[in-house]
């Protein structure tokens, strides 16, 4: 028999993934319940360089926004850490998770335009080179990175700060008693104890990350042609821009696969490191 | 003694599951709910005229509720209502472009609301409006709004810079926004020329201005012509000269209008009415000072005494699976009079009965009138209505963005153009 929770995570999940797998299996469009086309959606992606294009940058913005973002969340929990006074400097660091991710892709679209940004002139009259994010996809999937990345850093900030600050305090004076400096407690004591942490920040981020779609939707659209487009916005142009469910849902099933591929060595760390028995 | 079957207790709650549906369609409903664009709520209920619906809205005691989004979400909307077994949208707004057979059976026919209760003076709607909206034999749609383009210009900026108006022809557009494009003092750019490069309109209708077309009413794609290859070759050198704001790609139709408005674009492609936003003292820099006038032609065109002229309009629709559909058609029918067509009118709308335009409310109150209703008559939808239409969009769109920013050539854009988008195409 099943238990609420059972049933609860059944009709929440399981129902409408199972659905979604069988609209991926039809040719399911508006007015049209879609009859069954087998692997036929799966095969047309497969065969589709744009899904190709879509896998490829989704995979370079999560790794840089991931990685970059887990080093800066740890470096300034680490830094904040040792400060006092720091009510402050987390308010600011906490501030882009308050702002609507609409809001805020916005805001960054204008600050960085080359001809009118009140970020992208003045780095211009000071000498630097314009980033050409519109017309550039390389320029365009960076300026997407960073955007992310401002958006995204409270969270992974919050659980590294919160492990880095249950570090017993008698395991850096054990150290530096035993002579370690700063660079050495960090890396004997403080990594070791905040690795679990990390881990479960790096898992959640990627996973989430893979669904990257309002940054790159609201400042390139996935141009300029269809150049930085990635796996959400391919998802969202076959299902609701030419009305092809099947190939929307099959996309959305190759979405958790990648995801799920690529996570797994992680999730397999996390594991070893915290939960394994003995 | 009544015996408690089976069978009664089955019947018994069938009969009382469908008795308060039945009581629900013969009830008046608290209110109707609409989907469409913004535009055409502003339309029906704000400006000038005033509420047009408020009438309606007295006689019946029905509420309108406005559901708006943006162009895909709209239809993506309205036809996932319409494939429901029943829906709560009472009435929906449908692009021209969406008119396909297999969006239209979706909907109620309209001809027995017609012969019951007829709108007013039905012929005096644009007929090839009309006929967009029919499925075979069968009236779907009843046409409310055009959208003809016109270009708009800043006549401040054009005079600083030694000209009156933007050319008359395609030719001389590039000529022109060499002396239009400049820095201000303060530091910004101000570029010659926007339109939105995540669409096909002003791709086409500069295609247009050289002679050619892209895809004829027959469904046939002349994208690998000439005409084609000049029109990308004229974005590709406007880019590279920098006559275009940087962002062009990445500029959607609010980033325009407000780069308009603060005057950092000189001359757009644009639907007549916007001209009262670029003039609109709260929101513009140059209130007053935003002039229309036909897009861009060429000297053969001209000698016909024909323009250039893009058009997409809208219709209202009633999805088949809709619960009040006799008061969905009341409201069709208010919204279609002469009346409100005219109040609509000055309220921002494109009126689609030809009479509109002769009416000297219209006239007075919208300064363009005379311009547009002449632009209306040489107007042509961009592209025809088929179901792979989103489709040929995107692929437009890539090819132009890529040729325009010198990632190909523009002849092999035009080629692909015309390779990709054929299978597409209705046989």
């Amino acid at each position: 028999m099943l238990a609420p929770a059972h049933a609860l995570l059944l009709a929440a999940l399981a129902l409408p993934a199972l659905y979604v797998l069988w609209l991926s299996v039809t040719d399911s469009s508006y007015g049209s319940g879609g009859g069954f086309v087998g692997w036929a959606n799966y095969a047309a992606i497969w065969d589709d360089r744009y899904f190709w294009r879509a896998l490829r940058n989704t995979l370079i913005v999560i790794h840089i926004v991931i990685y970059a973002e887990l080093v800066l969340a740890t470096v300034m929990a680490v830094v904040f850490a040792g400060v006092r006074r720091r009510r402050l400097l987390i308010s600011v660091i906490l501030m882009p998770y308050a702002i609507s991710e609409v809001v805020a892709v916005v805001i960054w679209k204008f600050l960085m335009d080359p001809d009118i940004g009140a970020v992208a002139r003045p780095l211009a009259l000071l000498g630097l080179p314009e980033l050409h994010w519109a017309s550039d996809p390389a320029a365009g999937l960076a300026l997407v990175s960073v955007v992310s990345i401002w958006l995204h850093l409270p969270f992974s900030f919050l659980l590294i700060f919160a492990a880095v600050l249950g570090v017993p305090k008698e395991l850096h004076e054990a150290a530096s008693v035993d002579g370690a400096g700063a660079g050495a407690r960090f890396r004997h004591v403080v990594l070791p104890a905040i690795l679990p942490t990390v881990l479960v920040a790096l898992v959640f981020r990627y996973i989430v990350a893979f669904r990257l779609f309002s940054e790159v939707w609201l400042l390139t659209g996935g141009g300029p042609a269809r150049t930085t487009e990635v796996l959400a916005i391919y998802l969202y142009k076959q299902a609701f821009s030419y009305a092809n469910f099947g190939q929307g849902a099959a996309a959305g099933w190759a979405m958790v696969v990648a995801s799920l591929l690529f996570a797994a060595g992680y999730l397999k760390l996390l594991h070893r490191r915290s939960f394994a028995r003995g | 003694m009544t015996l408690l079957t089976r069978r009664s207790v089955l019947a018994g709650a069938a009969a009382a599951a469908l008795a308060p549906r039945a009581g629900v369609a013969e009830d008046k409903p608290a209110k109707l709910t609409i989907v469409a664009h913004r535009v055409h709520q502003l339309c029906a209920t704000e400006g000038p005229a005033g509420d047009v619906t408020a009438a309606w809205r007295a006689r019946t005691g029905v509420a309108l509720e406005w559901v708006t989004l943006d162009l895909n979400a709209i239809h993506d909307r309205l036809l996932r209502e319409a494939s429901l077994s029943r829906s709560q949208v009472g009435l929906g707004f449908m692009l021209n472009t969406r008119a396909v057979p297999e969006a239209l059976k979706l909907f109620e026919p309209l001809d027995p609301f017609m012969a019951s209760a007829p709108i007013e003076d039905f012929p005096d709607l644009q007929p090839r409006f009309v006929d967009t909206f029919r499925s075979g034999a069968t009236q779907v749609g009843i046409p409310c709004r055009h959208a003809v383009n016109a270009l708009h210009y800043n006549a401040a900026i054009l005079e600083a810079r030694g000209l009156e108006a933007p050319p008359p022809f395609i030719d001389g557009l590039l000529e022109a926004a060499r002396k239009i494009s400049h820095t201000r003092a303060d530091g910004t750019r101000v570029a010659a020329f926007g339109f939105e490069a995540d669409n096909y309109p002003t791709l086409v209708m500069m295609v247009r201005a050289f002679g050619g077309d892209f895809i004829t009413e027959d469904y046939k794609i002349h994208a690998d012509q000439p005409a084609m290859v000049k029109a990308l070759t004229l974005l590709r050198d406007l880019y590279a000269e920098g006559h275009l704001p940087k962002t062009i790609t990445a500029m959607s139709q609010n980033d325009l209008i407000g780069a308009m408005q603060a005057g950092q674009i000189a001359i757009e492609a644009f639907p007549f009415g916007r001209t009262v936003l670029f003039n609109d003292p709260k929101v513009s820099k140059y209130p007053g000072r935003f002039k229309t006038t036909f897009l861009f032609s060429n000297q053969d065109i001209q000698a016909r005494g024909e323009q250039v002229s893009t058009a997409e309009f809208w219709a209202m629709v009633i999805p088949r699976n809709a619960a009040y559909k006799e008061l969905a058609w009341d409201l069709v029918r208010e919204l279609s009079s002469k009346a409100n067509t005219i109040a609509e009118a000055i309220n921002g709308n494109g009126p689609v009965r030809a009479s509109a335009y002769r009416d000297p409310r219209l006239q007075e109150a919208v300064s363009y009138a005379a311009q547009e209703a002449e632009a209306l008559k040489w107007s042509r939808v961009p592209m025809p209505a088929f179901a792979k239409s989103a489709q040929a969009k995107d692929i437009v769109v890539e090819e132009m963005q890529a040729a325009m920013l010198g990632m190909t050539t523009p002849e092999v854009a035009a080629r692909n153009m015309a390779r990709r988008i054929k299978p597409l195409l209705p046989a």
